[in-house]
């Protein structure tokens, strides 16, 4: 095999030019990838190009850097000069504001709207005029149409910010469209500026959307408190079983205004995810009078709700209500067990879980009982 | 027909293949290039008070650690700082041969307690559990050795909270990384999972477990290195986050949701590329389920790793991370057109398949071929080397542009110099490390087709606390 293949090696041919090497038989050559000129030229073109694009490329990086690093050299002397401004009249400093051009608006209102993130009260207010004296709500107005959604943005949280009540449609509209950014921080905005018109936008969100919970509670936090009361009515007229989301919310927000609400609907409620929602609900601020309820579903088929009666009792209970929590500690549910102990121990104290765990005969029941107290070490 | 004809053909073959491939690349570069730019667009406008705002999903955290003496204490103290409302750390002790835990015992004051342990996802018996007075929301688990995948399943018994974010031992943390990843969470309900931009913390100034400033190490494999987490995190993860069909969410970091983990049984403690199977098998999974979901993906620099500075364990990483792919992927074939059509099994896994999987062997062959024909069959320099000039081209093609999505996103080296040396590393890389790691990579396809078991791999570790003078 050796002898047919070394001397068919082409890369010999270089080498039986050199004096004195022995010649090997000449071998008869097959050109393998034998391109057309045609062929050729076009790939030759196509190397070209690839080099050029990548020196463009580089150098496009190179320009970008460079831009980028004007930018920011132009947004720090902004800043230093704008800076300054903005905080000493929230202090009740009398600085003259400077001249603004049209091409730093947006760089202002970004400014602007980080610092509004950091005071509050008066100097909201402080802001708020430094603003309409440099003729911007106009500007923010203009935003809210703005092509880019960025742009969009600033203009919702500007206009928030300055409570621009010309805003309120354009807001809704954003709401009614239903796309998850966009409309809840609409929603945001128009909580601040018209809290009624605010609630029913968002009354339409909780209804068409799916949402995250997490992500709407920001959104009513940054209302003010009269979410509470539009949430216990959205609870009460509610569809059965269709309530839960609702119910996270609340709780989620701690909205004390709901109970009632969340009582009513406990009542001969079927829905084992809602009544656990509820039964959270309880547990993390509820009321005396909720505790009866919390009792009655310690028994409960479902393990989530034993579970957050179990919970809520931690709460809500009594020292009397020990010996009903106790036979949760040996439910065949791992949760249930461990919540059960835990509002065992919020309920009767270290030294008297302690003396639970000694006499427990069951295995299962001691090991958590067990667990909860070293926790609690 | 001659056997030189069908080298021929195969040949051009690869040639096609590796045009494929670049236009492939190009294509999610676009989709990539969209995300970044709303997202810049979207962070120049919010402000990063508003980010938290106390509504946010309790997260725990999971450190799965073997032989980690050197990084852990960082690592862990870089855990502690994060800015969140409210997250614990789990530190899983994998039976270490060295001095982890005793490291951590000194450093956090740890004491052994009995807390509560639901173990839900099966893995080795847990030896102790430790906490620490001084950090309440540390715990400590030592544990018998039975791997990453076995350690994180443990870490999730254990972990309390909803969402659980695994994060490698010798990784450190961007202070907002928690409250940037657990947005898509809060954004959009359907999301299951989430990925961030991992970057290498090699040459960069850390102190306290804090990265001060980003740099270039000095080493040659690092920068090389540092070219293809760029190409791989910007191009291949993000664009693919685009169409919910992103495959891989990297161990160095993830967040995840509990129940959806467990729900599809965990981690795999049998194979060695855990993070991508399980991200692999949701997909397969959840489609099956006609569940909604989303695994999303943030792509801010979240998490700083450690990449290997010597040859051999760059190796080690190399053939793992092979292994790991085809693993991943034979095990969850059944996505590979499965009914209902996702992106995930109709796109992403071919291609997986095709460009991840395959190409070492197409690769290698091409370059064996084409010296065989040049030697053997009379090929003409200039012809073969338009070729391979063409092929490489495509490739510094997409580091370039790599670099640039860089210049246009996060540009986290600050010296101009820096770009330029990445650039020359993005040329250099195709004469001899890119032909080496595609040796290591065939040997990884071998050595799964061998069937090797896995565990937790040889990585030479160093303190990556920057040494002041």
């Amino acid at each position: 095999m050796l002898r047919r293949w070394v001397p068919g090696c082409t890369a010999w041919r270089f080498l039986v030019i050199l004096p004195g090497f022995p010649a090997w038989p000449a071998p008869e050559v097959t050109r393998a990838l034998a391109l057309s000129p045609t062929l050729f030229t076009i790939l030759g073109a196509i190397l070209l190009f690839l080099i050029t694009i990548i020196a463009a490329l580089l150098l496009f990086s190179v320009a970008t850097r460079i831009r980028r690093e004007r930018r920011q050299r132009r947004r720090d002397r902004f800043g230093a000069r704008w800076e300054p401004v903005l905080f000493g009249r929230t202090l009740g400093d009398a600085v003259p504001l400077p001249p603004l051009a049209r091409s730093e608006r947006l760089l202002f209102l970004a400014l602007w709207l980080r610092v509004q993130g950091y005071v509050r009260g008066e100097a909201e207010s402080v802001l708020a005029q430094i603003a309409r004296e440099l003729r911007l709500p106009q500007y923010a107005l203009h935003l809210l149409d703005a092509r880019a959604p960025w742009k969009r943005m600033i203009g919702m949280q500007s206009v928030a910010a300055l409570r621009l009540t010309e805003a309120r449609e354009n807001l809704l509209a954003k709401i009614m469209q239903v796309r998850p950014r966009s409309s809840l921080l609409a929603a945001r905005a128009l909580l601040q500026i018209d809290p009624e018109r605010g609630l029913a936008g968002l009354a339409h969100l909780l209804n068409h959307l799916e949402w995250s919970p997490n992500a709407v509670a920001g959104t009513v936090q940054a209302g003010d408190g009269r979410a509470g009361p539009m949430l216990a009515a959205q609870v009460r007229a509610a569809p059965p079983g269709r309530a839960k989301q609702l119910v996270r919310l609340i709780g989620l927000l701690k909205y004390k205004v709901a109970l009632p609400a969340l009582r009513e609907r406990l009542l001969s409620n079927r829905y084992q995810e809602e009544i656990a929602a509820i039964l959270n609900c309880f547990g993390k601020f509820g009321e005396a009078e909720d505790r009866l309820a919390s009792l009655a579903f310690l028994k409960h088929a479902k393990w989530v709700v034993r579970l957050q009666a179990a919970h809520a009792l931690g709460l809500l209970g009594t020292v009397e209500d020990v010996d009903r929590l106790l036979p949760l500690v040996r439910d065949r549910h791992w949760w249930v067990r461990y919540r059960a102990a835990q509002s065992l121990r919020g309920l009767a104290g270290a030294a008297a879980l302690a003396g639970m765990r000694d006499r427990e005969p069951d295995p299962y029941a001691r090991e958590m009982l067990e667990r909860v107290l070293a926790e609690s070490r | 027909m001659n056997a030189h004809y069908v080298l021929e053909w195969f040949i051009w073959f690869v040639f096609a293949y590796a045009v494929v491939y670049a236009l492939a690349q190009i294509g999610i570069s676009v989709l990539t290039y969209a995300i970044i730019r709303r997202g810049m667009q979207i962070r120049r406008v919010e402000v990063e008070e508003f980010l938290l705002t106390g509504l946010e999903p309790p997260i725990s955290i999971v450190i799965p650690a073997y032989n980690e003496e050197a990084t852990i204490v960082t690592s862990v103290l870089s855990m502690l700082q994060l800015r969140y409302s409210e997250h614990e750390v789990i530190v899983v002790n994998d039976g270490s041969r060295d001095s982890t835990l005793q490291q951590l015992v000194d450093a956090f004051g740890l004491e052994a307690f009995s807390p509560a342990y639901h173990a839900r996802l099966p893995s080795q018996p847990v030896r102790g559990v430790y906490q620490s007075p001084a950090h309440p929301t540390l715990r400590v688990i030592d544990k018998d050795n039975g791997g990453k995948a076995d350690a994180i399943n443990c870490g999730i018994n254990a972990a309390r909270y909803p969402l659980f974010c695994c994060v490698d031992a010798d990784s450190i943390l961007d202070r907002n990384s928690l409250l940037r990843v657990v947005q898509p969470f809060i954004e959009d309900a359907r999301t299951v999972a989430c990925g961030g931009t991992v970057r290498l913390a090699n040459g960069c100034e850390v102190q306290s477990g804090n990265l001060l400033k980003a740099g270039l190490p000095a080493n040659w494999l690092a920068r090389f290195q540092i070219v293809e987490y760029l190409r791989g995190f910007l191009f291949g993860r993000m664009g693919w986050s685009r169409l919910n069909g992103q495959l891989i969410i990297s161990g160095a970091f993830g967040l995840m949701r509990k129940d959806t983990v467990i729900a599809v049984g965990g981690y795999r403690d049998e194979t060695i590329g855990e993070d991508m199977e399980l991200i692999v098998r949701m997909h397969r999974l959840l489609s099956k389920e006609g569940r909604p979901y989303r695994i999303s993906y943030v792509p801010e620099p979240v998490c700083w790793t450690q990449a290997p500075e010597d040859r051999r364990t760059l190796r080690n990483q190399r053939v793992r991370w092979q292994r790991g792919l085809c693993e991943s992927l034979w095990l969850n074939r059944g996505l590979l057109f499965a009914r209902p059509p996702s992106v995930a099994g109709w796109l992403a896994f071919p291609y997986f398949l095709l460009f991840e999987l395959a190409s070492p062997l197409i690769e290698f062959l091409g370059y064996l071929i084409l010296a065989w024909l040049l030697l053997w069959h009379g090929v003409r320099a200039e012809t073969a080397l338009l070729l391979l000039g063409i092929a490489l081209g495509l490739g510094i093609l997409l580091s370039t542009v790599a670099l640039l999505l860089e210049e246009l996103s996060f540009h986290i080296y600050p010296r101009k110099r820096d770009l330029l040396i990445l650039f020359a590393f993005s040329v250099l890389e195709n004469f001899g490390y890119r032909q080496i790691n595609v040796v290591w990579r065939l040997i990884g396809t071998w050595q799964w087709l061998r069937g090797k078991q896995g565990g937790w791999g040889l990585m030479r570790r160093r303190s990556m606390e920057t040494k002041r003078s």
